[in-house]
């Protein structure tokens, strides 16, 4: 299986690496920074998209990527913070300045029982690293899976019809208790289902 | 590149931290040296009388490759500057601002490694390497037989800081602005302070010494300049195939007062903005070490580091090392995470916004390499650099949400303050007031 994992010039991608590696035995991951444009000539099975830097507008080549892999493959795609804030933002849920941004901390996370969260906790601890964010909303396309306990941001997402889902909290810290665990089921239910 | 074999004696000779500076000064050295808290453990490695010197990684490679054996003995001592970052990015990430005084990479080959553990002040192991005889070889005897210099008094003028006060503050308020933004998560800010001093280098080196217990110290001569450094941090250690990073975050003073002193350090493990900012150069630091080792755990934190003046907040991280090169290990881990900021490389953009200037070997990592591929290099922070009369330092700290700009700029005085007492430069009115001082 060949994995894309799209690096916005972050200093997270090789622990998100690494825990892939960890969670999915025998799976080989491609690190490709978003300006890299062999990206679009190559064939991947999923995309998998890293925290970064600024907005998610600012992404390079990832718009093109992700339209390519989801859209026109309709194949997973697992966007983790800033790569969270882009799914959202591509079918039209912008990001804004939090009233509590958060770094290097563990925040309470309450989810609703999407699959993604299988065998979790219905509230757990995991690490935030945001500045921005947003709130529950209507939308056609996106369901809201998981929230900030006491702030109600949303802090996990998932496309109502294509294999696509969204984490804002980050599971590749060493703060986060359940960070395998939610990659093993992303894999189960996202991947292995297509 | 040379094959190199080398001999090993035991000597009998009673030294102390005078006797190794002023071999280091006599023979353009490079003295590695710890001073622990415990004064009774860690070594000291004096390399003199260079004789290779090695300015890109991949000429350490190949040292390596043909020498490599099974021996702990130092091959090559030396640093990486600040700036070299540039080399080791995609082009056009950072703007190329750069100091210019001393080389960017460096290292050196020496004739003679001496090396002086704390725990036995009366004998020393000399190790030395037989190089081609076109250079100027220096006996055994000679070494031994130098002469401890004077450590005589002096002052030093206040010339300037890159940043003003305003300007500092300003910088810590657009690194804010940055991180609400969600540019960065904290960036350190630093600004250099200028002096024209009478003392020697090799007085300055003492003094400082003798200011502070110090874990991983450094007087080098490098041509006609020297690096003082008194360096608490170490960057990372690979010990056959382990390598270990120790970041420091969160510093709080220490007090004369017992009970005061047990509140410090109580506040310090509780202070949440210091117990974030560990985290975060934590991750980063498992990042970086992900790149080329497997396993990687996070083996203590919070820690805690107990030296003179302060109190200090540590973490250790440890994973199996999957390469051998050394061109690999700095460009997955180089400039370390806790001098720039997280994400590192926009961090180290606004750095270069926000700085101006280069910071040249400061933050940089001075350190060594064995001839069995180990390796142990520091974080050039509490670092002086000396230039032909003219002395310059850093003072500056980590940046957060939470940082307020005036408390910030008061702790760059308050960080620098060992460097000004050890090199008797009056605090200026300027400093703490000052609108701009070129």
């Amino acid at each position: 299986m060949n994995i894309l994992l799209l690096d916005n010039y972050d200093s997270f991608t090789y622990n998100l690496k690494a825990l892939i590696k960890r969670s999915v035995p025998g799976s080989e991951l491609i690190v490709k920074r978003n300006s890299d444009h062999d990206m679009l000539n190559q064939e991947y099975d999923v995309l998998v998209v890293s925290p970064g830097p600024k907005t998610w507008n600012e992404t390079g080549l990832l718009k093109d990527v992700f339209q390519k892999i989801a859209i026109d493959e309709r194949k997973p795609v697992l966007g983790i913070c800033l790569g969270m804030q882009f799914v959202a933002g591509y079918f039209g849920i912008e990001t804004g300045r939090m009233n509590n941004p958060v770094h290097g901390s563990q925040a309470m996370i309450r989810h609703n029982g999407d699959l993604l969260f299988e065998g979790i906790p219905e509230k757990f601890s995991a690490a935030r690293y945001n500045s921005l964010g947003f709130y529950e909303e209507e939308s056609e396309q996106l369901v809201f899976t998981a929230f900030e306990d006491d702030s109600n941001a949303v802090m996990a997402l998932r496309h109502k019809h294509l294999p696509v889902a969204g984490l804002q909290f980050h599971p590749e810290s060493f703060m986060t208790v359940h960070g395998e665990k939610l990659i093993k089921n992303f894999w189960r239910y996202y991947v292995k289902d297509q | 590149m040379l094959k190199i074999s080398k001999e090993v004696f035991e000597v009998s000779k009673e030294w102390n931290m005078e006797f190794l500076f002023s071999i280091t000064e006599k023979y353009s050295g490079m003295c590695l040296f710890t001073s622990s808290y415990d004064k009774n453990s860690g070594k000291n490695i004096i390399g003199i009388n260079p004789v290779l010197n090695l300015s890109r990684p991949e000429e350490i490679d190949d040292l390596l490759m043909l020498n490599k054996d099974g021996t702990d003995f130092p091959l090559a001592l030396g640093y990486i500057a600040y700036d070299y970052k540039d080399r080791l990015e995609e082009p056009g990430l950072f703007s190329g601002l750069h100091e210019n005084i001393f080389p960017e990479f460096y290292f050196s080959v020496f004739e003679y490694y001496l090396i002086a553990d704390n725990s036995d002040k009366k004998n020393l192991k000399i190790i030395r390497l037989d190089l081609p005889l076109k250079y100027n070889r220096i006996s055994q005897d000679e070494i031994l037989r130098t002469e401890i210099l004077p450590v005589k008094e002096g002052t030093t003028d206040y010339l300037g800081s890159s940043l003003s006060k305003n300007e500092y503050e300003e910088g810590v308020l657009k690194i804010k602005e940055y991180i609400r933004s969600g540019d960065i998560y904290q960036a350190n800010l630093t600004r250099k302070i200028s002096g024209r001093t009478n003392l020697s280098p090799f007085d300055i080196a003492i003094r400082l010494k003798n200011s502070n217990p110090v874990e991983f110290g450094v007087f080098a001569k490098i041509g006609d300049k020297y690096v003082i450094s008194t360096s608490p941090e170490r960057f990372f250690r690979v010990e056959y195939s382990v390598m270990t990073a120790e970041p420091i975050k969160g510093t709080v003073r220490r007090s004369e007062s017992e009970a005061e002193d047990r509140i410090n350090l109580s506040n310090l493990i509780k202070n949440k903005k210091e117990l974030a900012e560990l985290s975060m150069i934590v991750d980063l630091l498992r990042n970086d070490m992900n790149k080329i080792c497997s396993d990687v755990a996070v083996k203590g934190f919070p820690l805690v580091m107990k030296l003179k003046n302060v109190y200090h907040l540590y973490s250790v991280i440890e994973g199996e090392l999957e390469t051998g090169s050394f061109t690999e290990i700095i460009k997955a881990l180089f400039p370390g995470g806790s001098i720039t900021g997280c994400p590192k490389i926009r961090a180290c953009q606004i750095i270069e916004e926000l700085e101006k200037s280069g910071r040249g070997l400061y933050t940089g990592n001075f350190g060594y390499i064995t001839f069995n591929g180990n390796m142990d290099f520091n974080i050039m922070i509490r670092t002086l650099f000396y230039d032909n009369g003219l002395v310059s330092f850093n003072t500056g700290g980590g940046i957060t949400l939470l940082s307020d700009p005036v408390q910030e700029y008061e702790e760059t005085i308050h960080k620098a303050k060992n460097i000004y007492d050890a090199i008797v430069m009056e605090e200026v009115w300027e400093e703490r007031y000052c609108l701009t001082v070129r």
